[in-house]
């Protein structure tokens, strides 16, 4: 008697709610952006018919387009870069053991606990100009004399953005390293200060290698997240003074919500799907690959 | 001097400036929630003031309709928090224990849909909450928010769920049990304190969430508490930021002490399955 | 009770096939252990027995029914796991009376089982505590009880003693040997230790690469292994072996080693001259040899063990272990001589491998 492999249709009928819910709320309006990235569309939302990639033609004419999308990129790179920098030493520090560490660690994730909404609410008031408590302490402390309007002008509110923006990314990022470090095996670090190396020959032979696949995976986490941050600059200056700290997110927010202009919303959303989408593709690829690594190990043992 | 001693102060040192930027946002927080209104704008600014008035929160509470957008926020939260986690259990489960074709795939889906960012679909979720004729319900929040957590609850979830020993549940197969007695007395049990952080995050990120909540709900009444707070700040020529202050109190610092207390929970979580 | 029949059982997990049809008959009452190295398909065998993996092709029946599609829980049977696997959020009491609750019997039947049960493994002061308050040892006592109360028809052992450390795994063995000897339950045995399986087996079941090698008393396998596989896996410190031709002179056949060494054989041996063969000698018969017979080595490593001492030693460019219970003692680089009486010599053929 032959017993046939059976399509094992449970673990199918398990996963399929969770499908379908995923793939009508996720999937769905990408093909709907994509459909209305090619028509006409009125202010009012009303289809008015099928001009190609007109919407996309002028999207890249669109001089607001290219700005928005330079300060993207600085934003990437000074968010990204700056929170990886301070997340390792960070990370490093709170996985040794030291008094205070529970305390410290409680603080260093405090911004992941509050939205960024709320985030940035805190440091507009705080940052205010006439009345901002930032203010009162620098000129408590004689390091400026009169108070900076630090939100009014583009390039300052920029940076302060990017350095909120760089704080609201160490917990996250100083998680990734701290579950990175814990997983270092302890005997390679034995056999090293055995061999005689000092702590800074432990961090560059030892801990930067052993953690580089965990750098990549932050960094490209990092940059998918940079689609997140909306919030932080919808509530300190939205965008503003004249456009000056937009960035695609808020640029996309404008026209899709405030100029109604849904087609061309719709071509740029799509561009930073295929962006997103890029980025996607090469972390599954990571993580991919770094469980190829673990199960080959599990079929091992599972014999 | 011991070592460890030295060690701390150092890293005291070099962790001092950042602790202070992060805690510097939440000490104007109470201190603005906490003064007199005529006390908001004083040259130069300055952090004393001459009196703690608590009236400033019953205030806010009548003023602002704080009580009707804590209770959206509430719904919205509680409502995805049980439906995503009810329909990731048997996603994790069947992720954690079954062989079968797909599997791999539908872990990438899973993937890629935790990437994917609210703000890259807003435009298509909007006009889809408009076919459904959804918009200015919060239901729509609930199900945008399990939609985009649930890849989150089911990761957490599955690789909990791989720290029990499939061997119980055998066992108990052997002992006489059906599938389904095993899953009520073996499993469930003991995959309770898993579902309940999962649960709690899950309830965090929806509750914080900003972007989809301003741009589902377009009526006073339905806003959710970030947008209720944002809705006192934005485009007002007068803003009352002691009413601000005192709401951000009441809608961060709840959330903020759950979160600390359960942090661990989360670094575990990711270490486990996320982020090997 | 009952005996359990395994016929033509394959295994495949995709295109990969890690059962290569097995053929094992255990007798109704008797001790069977399956013994091989990691990935050779024993414990996928025994999951295909409780009803834990699927069976690819052949059958498998407990008594005389066909069990290839009953569940688990209708098998009658029950199951000792690696890890214990017991219950954590119960006590050991209800740990014990699980099976007994799902078949729905009396709380008195139960609780006279259980303490039944209880008073067999020594487990009586434990009954209330949970299975993370025990040690090692008595949460594999545990896992017994757990299969005791059932009065299944057959008990499975997963490798049950791997996580003990070596003095208990000593004492568990005698007392699982003698509870099987008092309940006369059908028991099949996995494990990787074949001390364990010498000691404890009615029979021993080798299997190799998905393969059975070859099934039998302990004492058979070990004294007539069918194979060079079974000859190195049974015995500790395990079979010599030296590999040569067989060639004959005046005083009789021999193996000649590459370099020129002669290692006696019977003379009733079928071995054919000139024909490649494997020489085997367990190490305790190899004697030192006063005289000129045997052959020669070198001494390398002297290592005594109390009872014996082990003389590694050069023999024809091979490190050859043998056992001396004198207590004299040799140095490294000493010339000796070792020798083996013809009737306690293995043969087997250099290519096939299986016994001459």
């Amino acid at each position: 008697m032959k017993s046939r492999t059976r399509i094992p249709t449970t673990p199918l009928l398990m996963i399929l709610p969770s499908f379908l819910l995923a793939m009508s709320i996720i999937g769905y309006p990408i093909l709907d952006l994509a459909w209305t990235s090619m028509q006409e569309v009125s202010r009012f939302g009303k289809m008015m018919g099928f001009i190609g990639l007109a919407n996309f033609a002028e999207v890249f004419r669109d001089p607001l387009f290219y700005s928005s999308l330079v300060r993207t990129l600085i934003w990437t790179v000074a968010v990204v870069g700056g929170t990886l920098i301070m997340s390792l030493p960070i990370a490093i520090m709170l996985n040794d053991d030291f008094h205070g560490r529970g305390l410290a660690r409680v603080i260093v994730m405090l911004p992941w606990a509050i939205s960024l909404t709320m985030t940035a609410v805190l440091w507009r008031w705080s940052l205010n100009g006439r009345a901002g408590l930032i203010n009162a302490t620098l000129m408590d402390f004689h390091i400026i004399t009169e108070p900076i309007e630090w939100l009014a002008t583009a390039p300052l509110a920029f940076t302060v953005e990017i350095l909120v923006g760089i704080l609201v990314s160490i917990p996250f990022t100083t998680t990734i390293f701290l579950g990175g470090l814990s997983s270092l095996p302890q005997d390679s670090y034995e056999a090293a200060v055995v061999d005689g190396a000092k702590p800074w020959e432990l961090f560059r032979y030892i801990t930067l290698p052993l953690m580089k696949p965990f750098i990549n995976i932050a960094i490209v986490l990092n940059v998918i997240y940079v689609f997140n941050s909306l919030p932080i600059i919808w509530v300190m200056t939205e965008g503003g003074p004249a456009n000056g700290t937009d960035i695609l997110v808020t640029y996309l927010y404008k026209l899709a919500f405030r100029f109604g202009q849904l087609g061309k919303a719709s071509a740029i959303s799509l561009i930073m799907f295929f962006v997103l989408f890029v980025f996607t593709i090469a972390y599954v690829l990571m993580v991919m690959r770094q469980e190829h690594d673990s199960t080959a190990e599990e079929v091992k043992n599972d014999a | 001097m011991t070592p460890k001693l030295k060690k701390s102060l150092l890293y005291w040192l070099l962790l001092s400036p950042l602790c202070v930027v992060i805690l510097l946002p939440f000490g104007v927080m109470f201190v603005t929630a906490l003064r007199p209104r005529d006390e908001l704008f004083v040259y130069p600014p300055t952090w004393t003031f001459s009196e703690f008035r608590w009236e400033n929160f019953v205030e806010m509470w009548v003023k602002t309709n704080f009580g009707g957008a804590l209770l959206n926020s509430l719904y919205v939260s509680v409502t995805s928090t049980i439906i995503a986690i009810v329909l990731s259990i048997p996603a994790a489960y069947a992720l954690s224990r079954y062989r079968f074709s797909g599997k791999g795939l539908y872990r990438n889906f899973l993937l890629m849909t935790q990437m994917m960012s609210p703000i890259v679909l807003v435009l298509g979720l909007f006009r889809l909450m408009v076919h459904l004729n959804l918009v200015n319900s919060l239901n729509s929040l609930v199900v945008t928010y399990v939609a985009f957590n649930m890849a989150f609850t089911i990761w957490m979830l599955q690789s909990y769920f791989n720290t029990i020993p499939r061997e119980l549940e055998e066992a108990s197969w052997i002992d006489g049990a059906t599938s389904f007695t095993s899953l009520v007395k073996i499993f469930l049990p003991l995959a309770v304190p898993a579902m309940v952080v999962t649960a709690i995050f899950t309830f965090i990120n929806s509750w914080n969430e900003f972007v989809l909540a301003l741009t589902l709900i377009r009526s006073q009444n339905d806003y959710t508490l970030p947008v209720q707070i944002f809705s006192q700040v934005a485009g007002r020529y007068q803003v009352e930021w002691h009413h601000v202050m005192a709401a951000t109190v009441l809608a961060t610092v709840p959330v903020a002490i759950v979160f600390s207390w359960l942090q661990r929970y989360l670094i575990r979580g990711m270490a486990l399955g996320a982020v090997k | 009770m009952a005996s359990v029949t395994i016929s033509g059982v394959e295994k495949w997990f995709g295109t990969l096939q890690i059962l290569h049809g097995i053929d094992i008959d255990i007798e109704d009452q008797e001790f069977v252990v399956l013994v091989g190295p990691s990935g050779c398909g024993k414990s996928t065998l025994l999951r295909m027995i409780a009803g834990l993996e699927p069976i690819s092709d052949g059958e498998i029946s407990i008594g005389t029914r066909v069990i290839n599609d009953v569940p688990a829980r209708d098998r009658d049977i029950a199951m000792v796991f690696q890890n214990y696997a017991l219950y954590p959020h119960m006590s050991v009491y209800d740990n014990i009376g699980f099976s007994l609750k799902l078949r729905k019997r009396s709380k008195q039947e139960v609780s006279e089982k259980i303490s039944e049960a209880a008073q067999i493994l020594d487990l009586t002061p434990y009954l209330e505590r949970s299975p993370r308050q025990l040690s090692g040892g008595q949460r594999q006592r545990v896992a017994m009880g757990r299969a005791l109360v059932r009065d299944a028809q057959v008990f499975l052992f997963d490798e049950p003693l791997s996580n003990l450390d070596a003095k208990l795994r000593v004492v568990m063995r005698t007392e699982i040997k003698a509870l099987h000897q008092r309940l006369k339950t059908t028991s099949v045995y996995v494990t990787h230790d074949q001390i364990e399986a010498m000691t404890m087996a009615d029979r021993i079941v080798v299997m190799n690469k998905g393969r059975v090698e070859q099934i039998g008393t302990p004492m058979d396998l070990y004294d007539f292994p069918a194979n060079l596989f079974v000859a190195d896996f049974i015995g500790s410190p395990s079979m010599n072996f030296i590999e040569g031709v067989v060639a004959a002179d005046n005083d009789g056949p021999f193996v000649m080693a590459k370099d020129r060494t002669r290692l006696a054989i019977s003379r009733d041996s079928s071995a054919e001259l000139g024909q490649k063969v494997v020489y085997g000698a367990r190490p305790e018969h190899l004697v030192l040899s006063g005289g000129s017979e045997g052959f020669g080595a070198t001494v390398e490593v002297i290592e005594p063990t109390g009872p014996n001492i082990q003389i590694f030693a050069d023999v024809a460019g091979k490190r050859i272990c043998a056992l001396s219970a004198e207590r004299r003692t040799h140095k490294p680089g000493q010339k000796i001589r070792l020798h083996c009486p013809e009737t306690s010599v293995h043969l087997f053929d250099a290519s096939s491998g299986a016994r001459i």
